[in-house]
């Protein structure tokens, strides 16, 4: 179980330690700290007591289990990680179930204890039918997330790759350099595609929610932007492992620098659609442009960065939220173009110097 | 001919190879050494694969200087090739061929030689190690190359297969006069009269017979 402790639950709250400081600092650092006892209280109730904050909690645990569970997913794709393959697969079902259920547990401990309060709450107010509906429903998120990470493990034991061709829109896009990306992302990236896209649409509620009196303010259009580029790194990180490793062989053929970078950043720019169309209806025209300008910009150097980390997920993690900090002090200041031209021509130099074979 | 000038490697504060200046004329080459002396290492720096310090050209064609005209003039089949398991043999097929300029009739005629039209069309994590393996040669050989880096290429392949792609070799070398840099530690029972046999010693690329006549071997 140390094992398991080790590499899936230290290393996911470490991996996240910035997502929980920000959640963290919403929850109990953007209200009045007198209040805050209040407050919480008072979500509580509205989540006992109404359907339609009880609908979104449990969705928002939701996201978290599957959060949790394409962490495991990448974990167990790592080659540092094949030996659980040789000495895990010889253990019974049930001895790894109570592996993954423990591992479970302590990763979604903190919708677990929110869940108890809340259920707590509950029975205290005699609401004891939504009080036990929390404690099933989260007793059930996490058996289920037991049984679909073990099933990651029996994938990855038997290489069962061939059932994943199934999909099927993938197939229907053409072949070339520029599209093997995007059938990766269909093929096995679609969970990750859709909790990025889901972040995105939470930050851009949750962020003018909290700053309503900034709807227009493209500073603050450029700190949310900044985060839900941020909240891509998973796939970021997985598209460039995938070029890296998967398509090694694609170095040899006969293509341009120019052709290889233009290629990746009209990857990252299909990644980005569904976030380039809000911003082109929220914003006037120009500034929708610096702003996708920005996202960009942002998203290549990120990618390009991944090369300076050696391919570590935990490493490039951390450059991503030492940078979001450097971001969010520097894009009040304004110069979003400059600042947008500089990433872009940093991720052209780390490109050619880190990820080029001469 | 292939030229590596000044040419180094390493991993970390571990150098594997340094080459100051070797020629490699025309012909097939067999490459020898033990294991983990770096020969994949420079096959794949040679194949434009891998990062490297110095020079490489092939017949005047700079690997820096002109990316796109050496790729074309050099191809690569790896030991243990890794390609997208959710793609389809032939989409990769495709790719490369589109890419290498290779013409419908090359493609397939490979697919012909290396009978793998059964399968081609289902997606690559269904291949058993020696499909992948003779995708992977298929790919070597689409195009034009003037030189073609074999490395292991007959692991895992069955007797058959082993002697078309000795076969293909041969022809390839004889009708277009495409060289070969093979790495084998299977013995090659290729008679080409121009076979001949380079090895990585001390972290230097040497022609046997120069070392059969220092008496190092």
């Amino acid at each position: 179980m140390l094992v398991f402790y080790k590499i899936f639950v230290a290393d996911f709250y470490r991996v996240h330690f910035g997502f929980f400081l920000f959640v963290t600092l919403i929850l109990f650092g953007a209200g009045d700290p007198g209040q805050l006892l209040a407050f919480h209280t008072g979500v509580i109730y509205a989540i006992l007591t109404n359907s339609f904050p009880l609908t979104i909690t449990i969705c928002l645990w939701f996201v978290y289990l599957l959060k949790s569970l394409l962490f495991i997913r990448e974990k167990l794709k790592e080659e540092a990680q094949q030996f659980l393959c040789y000495s895990f697969s010889s253990l019974s079902k049930t001895a790894r179930m109570t592996y993954w259920f423990t591992t479970m547990v302590l990763i979604n401990m903190p919708i677990l204890l929110y869940a108890i309060t809340c259920a707590l709450v509950g029975f205290y107010s005699k609401n004891i039918i939504i009080a036990l509906l929390l404690i099933i429903v989260i007793i059930a998120f996490i058996s289920a997330g037991s049984f679909v990470a073990d099933r990651f493990f029996y994938r990855r034991i038997t290489v069962q790759t061939a059932k994943e061709n199934k999909f099927y829109f993938a197939n229907t896009l053409p072949i070339s350099y520029l599209f093997i990306g995007m059938k990766y992302l269909l093929a096995e990236q679609k969970l990750a595609y859709g909790i990025c896209k889901l972040f995105s649409y939470l930050l851009i509620i949750g962020m003018y929610h909290i700053f309503h009196d900034l709807q227009n303010n493209v500073a603050l259009a450029a700190i949310i932007v900044t985060s839900f580029v941020i909240a891509h790194v998973v796939l970021l990180f997985a598209q460039f492992r995938f070029e890296y490793q998967s398509l090694a062989i694609l170095r040899n053929l006969p293509y341009t620098d120019n052709f290889r970078f233009y290629a990746a950043l009209k990857r990252n720019f299909l990644l980005f659609i569904p976030e380039v169309i809000w911003l082109f209806s929220r914003f006037k025209f120009f500034e929708s442009g610096i702003l996708a300008l920005y996202m960009l910009s942002l998203s290549i150097f990120l990618y390009q960065s991944i090369s300076l980390v050696g391919l570590k997920l935990d490493s490039f993690v951390k450059f991503t939220f030492f940078l979001f900090l450097f971001l969010v002090i520097i894009i009040p200041i304004g110069y979003l173009a400059v600042i947008s031209i500089i990433l872009l021509c940093t991720a052209w130099a780390i490109f050619k110097l880190k990820t080029q074979p001469y | 001919m292939l030229e590596l000038a000044n040419l180094s490697k390493s991993y970390g504060s571990n150098t594997i190879l340094e080459i100051d200046h070797f020629s490699i004329p025309s012909g097939i080459f067999w490459l020898l050494g033990h294991n983990g002396i770096g020969k994949t290492t420079l096959l794949k720096m040679i194949g434009g694969i891998e990062p490297f310090k110095g020079n490489i050209a092939f017949n005047g064609i700079d690997l820096r200087q002109s990316p796109v005209e050496y790729r074309r003039s050099v191809n690569i089949g790896e030991a243990e090739p890794l390609f997208p398991t959710f793609l389809k043999g032939k989409e990769l097929i495709e790719l490369f061929a589109k890419a290498k300029q290779a013409e419908a009739t090359q493609v397939s005629f490979l697919l012909k030689t290396l009978d793998v039209h059964h399968y081609i069309n289902t997606p690559i994590g269904s291949y058993s190690s020696g499909m992948i393996k003779k995708l992977s040669l298929i790919l070597a050989f689409l195009g034009n190359p003037s030189l073609i880096l074999l490395d292991e290429p007959l692991i895992t392949l069955d007797k058959e297969s082993q002697e078309m792609i000795q076969t293909l070799i041969i022809n390839s070398w004889k009708e277009r006069n495409v060289s070969f840099i093979i790495s084998s530690h299977q013995e090659l029972p290729i008679t080409a009269s121009s076979l001949s046999k380079i090895m990585i010693r001390d972290r230097k690329l040497v022609l046997l017979d120069n070392i059969i006549n220092a008496g190092l071997l």
